[in-house]
Formats: C-alpha cells, sequence, structure tokens
C-alpha cells in the first residue's frame, strides 16, 4: 500500500496553468470581458413568496426612451420553462410567482439608469395566495399546491430484510432526527455573462456554467430555434460549488437579445446572487439504527426529506445521492430507506458540492458514534467489523470498481491526531477539546442513468502544441491542471506542449462537469485516443525524417529519435506541424458511461475517505474551533498533486463552514442575510491545517485510473468535525449548523443532569 | 460631493454647523465605507484625521490620548503600552491589522459600533471636546455632534478585562464586546459591540461588588434586564447575556 502526504504531492508538483493571471487578479473570468456596449437588464421580480399574477403594465417602461426591450411571459417564443430534467421554472413567469425573486418581466435599456427608472415604471397586480414554507406541512393532504398538482417532488423507497431486527429486546437501538441547514456557494464571481446576437441569427453566450452543451439546447428550446444557432462559452469561472450548474440569467439574457439584437450583459451583485441562486437543499432526516451487544449492525431506517423550493431543478438527483448514501459504507442486514423531496416557497435549492451525500453522511455518521460509544467499542474498531463487501453497493448494486474503505479507516485510526484528546484546554478549564473520525464512500459520476459519457478531442495545432479540446469547463475545480497533466502524463511529452481548450460547446459534449466526474473522464478519454494520436504523429515524423517509425517517440518538445544521442527532438511539433500541408492529426473519442450493472438508480464505482478532526470548544462563548483535520482519500492515482491538494484543503475548510458557521436564517420565504457581512464563511484564521493522506493504488484489475476529488473532502469533513464536538460536549449533534447557543444550552443541560 | 479637509478643530466644527446634521467627520472612514453599498449618495464629509500631532501624553499623571490617532499607532505607542498594557492589548484583539492602521480611537469611539467602547467605559475614561469633558458612557448614551479631541484614562494602570466575541475566528461583526474592572470598591463592567447598545450593567455591577455568590443563570439574568443586548437573526439576546456572563465569571473563576 503506497499513501503520499501532502509535502510529497506538492514537491512532485508545478504551478498551475492558469494560478498567474489568477494570483495577479487579471482578467481572465467572463464576466470580466463584458462588452461595454452591452445593454443592461433589469428583472421585474417578485416581492411576495407566493401568488396569483392579476395583471402586468409595461406600457410606460416601453414607451420610455432608451428602453430597447420590455418582455413578458406573453413573449417567450418557444417553451417557458428550464431545468435540468424538469423544465419547470418559468424565463418569465406567467400566471403565478412561486418564490420570491421570481421573475415576471425582463427589459433591456441604454444605460443601468434607464433601466432602473424603466424598472420602476413597471406595475405588476399580484394576489398574495397562502405560501407553503415548511417542506412536512407542504405534504400534508390539503395544502395547496406550489408544484403542477401537489407538493411531493419525488419520492423513492428501498427495503431489504427483517424489521424485527431494530426492535429485537437484545439490540441496542438509537433513532434521533437530523438537520442541516441551507448553505450557500458564495463563488468569488457571481453569475453573470453577455450574450451577443450574431447578424446571421446566431448567438453567442459567454456565461459561466457546468454544461455549455446542455445549456445550448435548453436555450434553444426557449427561443424555439436550432441549437446549431448558439454558442456558448461556459469557462473559465471564479468558482462555482454546483451555484452555477443550473442555468441562472441566460435565459432572460438570450431572449433581451433576441428581441433587442444587441449585446446584453448581466453581472449579479453579491445581494441578488444571495437572494437568488441556487442554495444547498435543506434535509431534515430521521434515523433509527441498531447493533447486537458484540457491535455488529443489525437494521437501519431512515426517512429523508428535502426543501427544493418552488421548481424541481436537481432536487430528485440530490436526493438520489443521499438515498444512495443513507447507508454508507456499512453491511446492515435489514434496510428501510425511505425519501421524499418537497416543493415549498423557499427560494431554490439545487446542486452543491455533496450533492445530498454530505447531508446524510452527518446524521450517520453520528449514529455510528453514538452505536459505537453504547457497546463500548472504539468508532474505528466499530466501522471496520461492519464494512460491506468491496463490490457490493449500498444498494445492495454491483460495483464495477471501488476503494476500500477499510484502507482509509486504517490510515486514519492509527494516525497520532487521534490520542490527542484532552478534555480540558486552555487554562481555567475554558476550552474542551474533541476528536471526531468520520469514514465516507462517495459514488464517482452521476447515478445509473448518467449522463456519465463524455467526448473529448486530441489535435496538433499549427503553433506546435497538443490541443485538448472539450466542453468540461474549469470553474477553480482544476479541470486544466488534469487535463494538461493527463495529456502529458500519457503522451510522454512535457506540460508546456499541452494546451486545453475547455467550455465551448463546439467542441466534443463532455457531458455536465459535476459530481467528480471531469478527471476520470479526461484520464480515460485521454488514455483511449492518445495512443493514436501518437502514431499519427510518429508516421508523419517518420515520413517527413525519413526514418522508420520504430525508432521514433514522442518526448519533450516533439518526436524523438531513439536511435542517436542526441538531447533535443528531431523533429519538434512545430516543425512537424509546418511540414504537414495536408491538415493535422486530430482525434476525437468518446468515453463510455462508467456505471453498475444492476437495474438500479444507484453508482458503480466508489472512492473512500476518512477523516479526523480535532475541536476546540469554547465553555464560554460556545464558539468552536477546528484545531486539525487529517484526510485520507482514494481516489486513484494523483493527477495533479497542487489540484489534489487545493480541492482536499479547500473542500475541509467549507466543510467546517457547513458545520459549523454558515446559517441562513430565512422568514416568509425570504433570506434574510443579503451580504457577506452577515452569512458567516469561514476566513482563513478559521482554516485548520489539513493533513492530507494520498493513497493512491488501485486494483490491478482497475482500468479506471484517477478518479475525481472535487467533493470528498466535503463529504469526509462535515461528519468528523460534527462527531468531534460531539466528542468535545458529550452530546449528540442533531443540527448543522451547531449554533454556539446549542453548544451553550448542551452544557447547561449537561451541568444540571 | 463636498469634501473638505479641516485645519483646526473649531474649523472643522463650523463647517459642520453650516452643514446642520447632515455632514459627517471622516477620519479614517472604515466605519462609512461600509454604508456606501447602501446609500446611493455620500453625506458632506469634513475630513480631520490630520488634526492630532502627537499619539499620548500625561497630564497630571493621566493618560490622554489623541482622539485622531490611528489605532495601530496607539497599540505601538510606548507610552500607552507601559501605562495602559490591557489597551494595548484591547486594541490588538479588534479590527484587521489593515483597518486599524486607517482607523482612528475617536472614530472608535463615536462609532455605535465600536468595539472600544466597552472598554472604555469600564475603564471610567472621559472624552476632551471643545464642549467640555464627557465621561464615555455619557457620550455613549446620547447622540452629539461635536468632535472628541483626545481621550483621558484616569485609571490606566489598572487591569480591564476585554473581550471581543465574534461569529468566527476573524474579520467578525460583534456578537458582545465586553469589558469589566475591579476596583477596590466596586465592578464596573460595560458591555457593546456591533448593534447593541454600548452602556455599564448597572444591575450586574451591584451583584458582582456585592459579597453574594452569584450564579451563570443569576448574573444572564441581570445583564439581560438591562435591556442592551439586542435580539437578532444571528442571535438572541438572552445568547449574548449569558456569553456576557459566562466570561465575567470564567475570568474572575467562578465559572462551576
Amino acid at each position: 500500500m503506497s499513501a503520499r502526504s501532502i509535502s510529497e504531492l506538492r514537491a512532485a508538483s508545478s504551478p498551475r496553468p492558469d494560478a498567474g493571471w489568477k494570483v495577479a487578479g487579471g482578467k481572465g473570468f467572463l464576466t470580466d470581458m463584458i462588452p461595454d456596449n452591452a445593454l443592461s437588464v433589469r428583472v421585474w421580480r417578485s416581492p411576495i413568496p407566493h401568488g396569483r399574477i392579476l395583471s402586468v403594465d409595461i406600457r410606460r417602461a416601453a414607451a420610455m426612451a432608451g428602453v430597447l426591450s420590455v418582455l413578458k411571459a406573453s413573449d417567450v417564443p418557444g417553451l417557458n420553462g428550464y431545468g435540468p430534467k424538469v423544465r419547470d421554472q418559468p424565463v418569465l413567469c406567467a400566471d403565478r410567482v412561486r418564490m420570491c425573486g421570481d421573475p415576471v418581466v425582463a427589459l433591456a435599456a441604454e444605460s443601468p439608469k434607464i433601466a432602473d427608472e424603466a424598472l420602476e415604471a413597471i406595475h405588476v397586480e399580484l394576489e398574495p395566495l397562502p405560501a407553503v414554507l415548511d417542506p412536512a406541512s407542504a405534504l400534508v393532504p390539503g395544502t395547496i399546491a406550489v408544484g403542477p398538482n401537489h407538493n411531493l417532488c419525488y419520492e423513492r423507497r428501498y427495503t431489504r430484510g427483517d424489521f424485527n431486527l431494530l426492535t429485537a429486546s437484545d439490540a441496542i437501538r438509537i433513532a434521533d432526527t437530523y438537520e442541516t441547514g441551507r448553505q450557500l456557494h458564495i463563488a468569488m464571481e457571481t453569475e453573470g455573462g453577455f450574450v451577443v446576437p450574431h447578424p446571421d441569427g446566431r448567438f453567442s453566450v459567454h456565461v459561466g456554467s457546468h454544461f455549455p452543451h446542455g445549456d445550448r439546447l435548453a436555450l434553444a428550446a426557449i427561443l424555439n430555434i436550432d441549437p446549431g444557432r448558439i454558442e456558448v462559452v461556459a469557462s473559465p469561472m471564479g468558482g462555482s460549488f454546483g451555484g452555477k450548474d443550473a442555468l441562472s440569467i441566460q435565459p432572460i439574457l438570450i431572449l433581451l437579445a433576441s428581441f433587442t439584437g444587441r449585446a446584453v450583459a448581466h453581472h449579479r451583485t453579491r445581494a441578488e446572487s444571495m437572494a437568488l441562486g441556487e442554495t444547498r437543499h435543506p434535509f431534515r432526516m430521521f434515523m433509527e439504527t441498531s447493533c447486537d451487544r458484540s457491535g455488529r449492525l443489525l437494521g437501519h431506517r431512515a426517512d429523508l426529506l428535502s426543501d427544493t423550493g418552488p421548481y424541481t431543478t436537481k432536487g430528485p438527483d440530490v436526493m438520489d445521492t443521499a438515498f444512495e448514501n443513507a447507508a454508507g459504507p456499512y453491511a446492515f442486514e435489514a434496510l428501510d430507506l425511505h425519501a421524499r423531496v418537497a416543493f415549498t416557497n423557499n427560494g431554490l435549492s439545487g446542486a452543491f458540492r455533496g450533492f445530498g451525500a454530505v447531508q446524510v453522511q452527518f446524521a450517520l455518521e453520528q449514529q455510528m458514534d453514538r452505536l459505537a460509544a453504547a457497546v463500548g467499542l472504539d468508532p474505528a474498531v466499530f466501522r471496520e467489523q461492519n464494512l460491506r463487501p468491496l463490490h457490493i453497493g449500498p444498494l445492495d448494486q454491483v460495483t464495477t470498481g471501488a476503494q476500500h474503505p477499510s484502507r482509509v479507516l486504517s490510515a486514519i485510526s492509527t494516525h497520532p491526531l487521534r490520542h490527542r484528546s484532552n478534555h480540558n484546554e486552555g487554562g481555567k478549564g475554558r476550552f474542551l477539546r474533541g476528536t471526531g473520525l468520520s469514514l465516507i464512500t462517495k459514488g464517482e459520476g452521476f447515478s445509473k442513468g448518467g449522463p456519465n459519457s463524455g467526448s473529448l478531442s486530441l489535435e496538433l495545432t499549427k503553433d506546435g502544441h497538443i490541443l485538448l479540446a472539450t466542453g468540461a469547463v474549469e470553474m477553480g475545480q482544476g479541470a486544466i491542471p488534469a487535463a494538461v497533466a493527463a495529456v502529458a502524463t500519457v503522451l510522454g511529452i512535457s506540460q508546456t506542449d499541452v494546451n486545453v481548450r475547455l467550455g465551448m460547446s463546439g467542441d466534443p459534449n463532455a457531458g455536465p462537469s459535476a459530481a467528480s466526474r471531469v478527471t476520470g473522464m479526461l484520464y480515460r478519454g485521454v488514455q483511449h485516443i492518445a495512443p493514436l494520436l501518437s502514431a499519427d504523429l510518429l508516421t508523419a515524423a517518420a515520413d517527413i525524417l525519413g526514418l522508420p517509425v520504430g525508432v521514433l517517440r514522442l518526448g519533450n518538445g516533439g518526436v524523438w529519435d531513439n536511435s542517436t544521442q542526441r538531447n533535443r527532438p528531431s523533429l519538434a511539433f512545430a516543425e512537424l506541424a509546418d511540414a504537414l500541408k495536408n491538415g493535422l492529426p486530430r482525434r476525437e473519442a468518446l468515453v463510455p458511461a462508467n456505471e453498475t450493472p444492476s437495474a438500479i438508480k444507484g453508482h458503480g464505482d466508489f472512492n473512500a475517505a476518512s477523516a479526523l478532526a480535532t475541536v476546540l470548544v469554547d465553555q464560554w462563548t460556545g464558539a468552536i474551533r477546528v484545531e486539525r483535520m487529517a484526510v485520507a482519500a482514494a481516489c486513484g492515482p494523483v493527477l495533479a498533486p497542487l489540484a489534489f491538494a487545493g480541492q482536499i484543503e479547500g473542500g475541509a475548510v467549507m466543510g467546517i463552514g457547513m458545520a459549523l458557521l454558515e446559517h441562513m436564517p430565512e422568514s416568509a420565504g425570504r433570506f434574510l442575510h443579503r451580504n457577506l457581512d452577515g452569512y458567516m464563511i469561514p476566513t482563513i484564521a478559521d482554516a485548520p491545517t489539513v493533513e492530507i493522506i494520498a493513497l493512491e493504488e488501485i486494483d490491478p484489475a482497475d482500468t479506471l485510473g484517477p478518479r475525481g476529488i472535487g467533493e470528498i473532502s466535503i463529504n469526509v469533513a462535515v461528519p468528523a468535525v460534527a462527531n468531534a464536538v460531539a466528542d468535545a460536549i458529550g452530546v449528540p449533534i442533531r443540527k448543522l449548523p451547531i449554533h454556539p447557543a446549542d453548544v451553550l444550552a448542551a452544557l447547561r443541560q449537561k451541568s444540571s443532569s | 460631493m463636498f469634501f473638505y479637509r479641516a485645519s483646526s478643530a473649531s474649523e472643522a466644527l463650523e463647517i459642520k454647523a453650516q452643514w446642520g446634521g447632515a455632514a459627517r467627520f471622516i477620519a479614517g472612514g472604515t466605519a462609512l465605507q461600509l454604508e456606501w453599498d447602501e446609500s446611493a449618495e455620500l453625506p458632506p464629509l469634513i475630513e480631520v484625521s490630520s488634526l492630532g500631532n502627537r499619539v499620548a501624553w500625561l497630564e497630571q499623571d493621566d493618560l490622554h490620548i489623541c482622539a485622531f490617532a490611528r489605532l495601530e499607532s496607539v497599540r505601538r505607542d510606548p507610552l500607552v503600552g507601559s501605562h495602559a498594557g490591557t489597551f494595548t492589548r484591547a486594541i490588538g484583539s479588534i479590527a484587521a491589522y489593515g483597518i486599524r492602521e486607517l482607523a482612528t480611537l475617536g472614530g472608535n469611539v463615536a462609532w455605535p459600533k465600536g468595539d472600544l467602547r466597552p472598554y472604555l467605559i469600564a475603564a471610567e475614561a472621559v472624552l476632551i471636546t471643545p464642549e467640555g469633558s464627557i465621561p464615555v458612557d455619557q457620550w455613549c448614551s446620547r447622540s452629539l455632534e461635536t468632535l472628541i479631541l483626545s481621550v483621558r484614562l484616569p485609571f490606566a494602570a489598572t487591569t480591564v478585562h476585554f473581550e471581543k466575541v465574534g461569529y468566527r475566528s476573524a474579520f467578525s461583526p460583534s456578537l458582545v464586546t465586553l469589558a469589566f474592572r475591579r476596583s477596590e470598591k466596586h465592578v464596573r463592567v460595560a458591555v457593546g459591540g456591533g448593534r447593541n447598545r454600548a452602556g455599564r450593567l448597572r444591575a450586574a455591577e451591584d451583584a458582582l461588588t456585592s459579597s453574594h455568590l452569584i450564579g451563570l443563570t443569576e448574573l444572564t439574568d441581570l445583564v439581560l434586564s438591562e435591556g442592551l443586548l439586542i435580539d437578532d437573526v444571528t442571535a438572541s439576546a438572552s445568547h449574548r447575556a449569558e456569553v456576557t456572563a459566562r466570561i465575567i465569571l470564567g475570568r474572575t473563576g467562578r465559572l462551576s
């Protein structure tokens, strides 16, 4: 077994190709490139969470000088709806508004000032309807329907085994309800961009997103035009974390560009982004889990409920991931899983790093610690003895590849940090220290049914580079360094010989850049086509050099002759490109989906991670500080070490935000924090030292290679932190984020009992 | 936009009088900057940061600190450090370094959210203004249009316990900022920070001064009874009061 530490990873790294301009604060994101002559956009949005539209009067606004277009729902030429699978979110609301901020009228004007004045001149009459604000109440029969017919957006069940085990007389049983909150993505760059209409009827859409090819189809349906008339440039973005996965401003921008024939642009303010953007799905989770006196798990029941807001968005997909992870990596004799997604008039929930799994992993890992304590077993030993066989998934599906959880667990359970636990630190008994351990598995890509396949191309370009082109996007996660490293590694050339072009709908369709699937997809695609392109290049070079192909190989800078001792290539890539008059070699490949062969909506391939967190709880203020973390991840070989480390550290800090800080209070369907003065995200001072242990070895039969690392660290960090706090204060954690007032209440309760 | 750099305190007050209540004094501008996103237009500004020429001095054994001195200058000043070590440390625990390099002592005291207000109230500090001397707790309880010239710390050498409690490790608004000082005869306690009103906790002072043993619940209730702590979506007043009570009892070794 090989395990590399972060310092070894860093020593093996070169700077990321996109590091320079990002560190220097240079212009490079799409919102940095908004053309000066673009029209300003304003949208009349609902001030109430639920209401019937009685009338819309745009006459005064439309008549104002400098106002080019004022549009209502009836102006949408094609489908007035979009969404990742169910297209139920209106571009402009026609008869009802279903959340605060729902758009009713969109306008474009020559300047921001004129646009503001025109917005003021719009009159919309709304009749308030009862607002459905609680997901459980939403599902009570008789409640007014937010969705098309009722408020049940999605439901799923899975049962196996004998449930009497849960209540057997000698079984130890823990039952509790857990809650997680509405975390916001808070990307550095808020949603924005521009759309340019061309004289030939085409549109260029420059707005960051995860899936340029999908955006193109959705936008074409809205305009009722051929998708070939739309070109989407979706990369690079200044962060997303899932927040730019769904369409945001694109539908309204392309509609206004179509009506005005002019470039239109919008860049959301932080306040707009926070009020209108999608958030992490809040979850309520009832879990009931039992084990026998020896600590062998028996039965597990989970009843999950999430709030997706008024439209479907990724609600069912997020819940599918939660559902699949509700049993974790553990073997249960009996399982009873039930999941429901509710429509409400709260704001939109959608894709978010950790994607449903992190919510249930928090709850399940609390259950595991509580059961381990109840039978008097070390939490690591308890987990180890209850692991499921490697090639069976959590829903009993057959897996096609898997990283063994016992390896990461072993790296963490023997870690020196585990034995630092000392419950009274800092003098005068002010601080309590706790240590928490977590173990999780995480499916690679989307569940069965995908989209899990993707395409990419590799070619020699005139300027002497090997270009990888695909619709996958760079959002800060490291798609560029992963792509460069994959091409350089597989072809055996220098990283400086490689260029990548990402995020354009004119290039091969990668599928969505989501679900930690980009690294694996890129690597497998490159592995498939690189030998073909290599053969094309060597054959062409042999012809030019008059040498047999057998003595040639690709190396740094070009084609090398093995039969000589020269310290440079015999033919540089640029020379080769110059010499090829009849077109440059190009190869394209479709990377097939890697899915479970079982007929079940679940994953086929699982990565594993385990983490340790030590926390200090301030008994005077209830504040919690994460001191140290160690994360062991088994995600296959590390392709781009710095990007790998960045993802682990960043995910851990984002997990600390979810566990301890990020709370969005709501009132009557409205989010109450408008900016980052109120909504607290972790700063560098809240970031602990994160030790990273990469377990790179994969099964010899495993052909999948490196896996994505974009999410697994948040998945594993959140339960580790929650378990550490529970260890420190001696009370289970039932709700995230953990408010200091709840900590003090727990301490009061403990001291009085 | 009106921006005037005053060359003396009297000139600054004169210009202010011409504009009525609309004009604002500005020194570091760090508090004003927080409002810029909210309002379309800036108020008329009278710049006063160059009105002081020394950071601190002694006058009849009392330490005086110039109101126009940047917080970081005050924190690094050797005279302040040697005469009021707890004040030096208190400044180091508020605002970020970059903010302290701009923000002034007077600005912090004049600003309702200023974290140093509780310290200065507990320290029985007095503000020197063109209209005379005003104890800091009086200044905080009513709004005054005058200019603070300097701050007098009569009991500089005594220990003031000070703590700003935020919502995260750094760059955070205050959940509650509190300070207390024990003298031979009494205990003086003050709170403030964020949207809390800065002021003395008189009932808590009386209870802490008396010889009877006070418990957490009792002290929390007394802190709350003063009505200075706010209830909002981030934290309840009772939570802020409990934190205040725990810190006071903890620092005096009375938290069981």
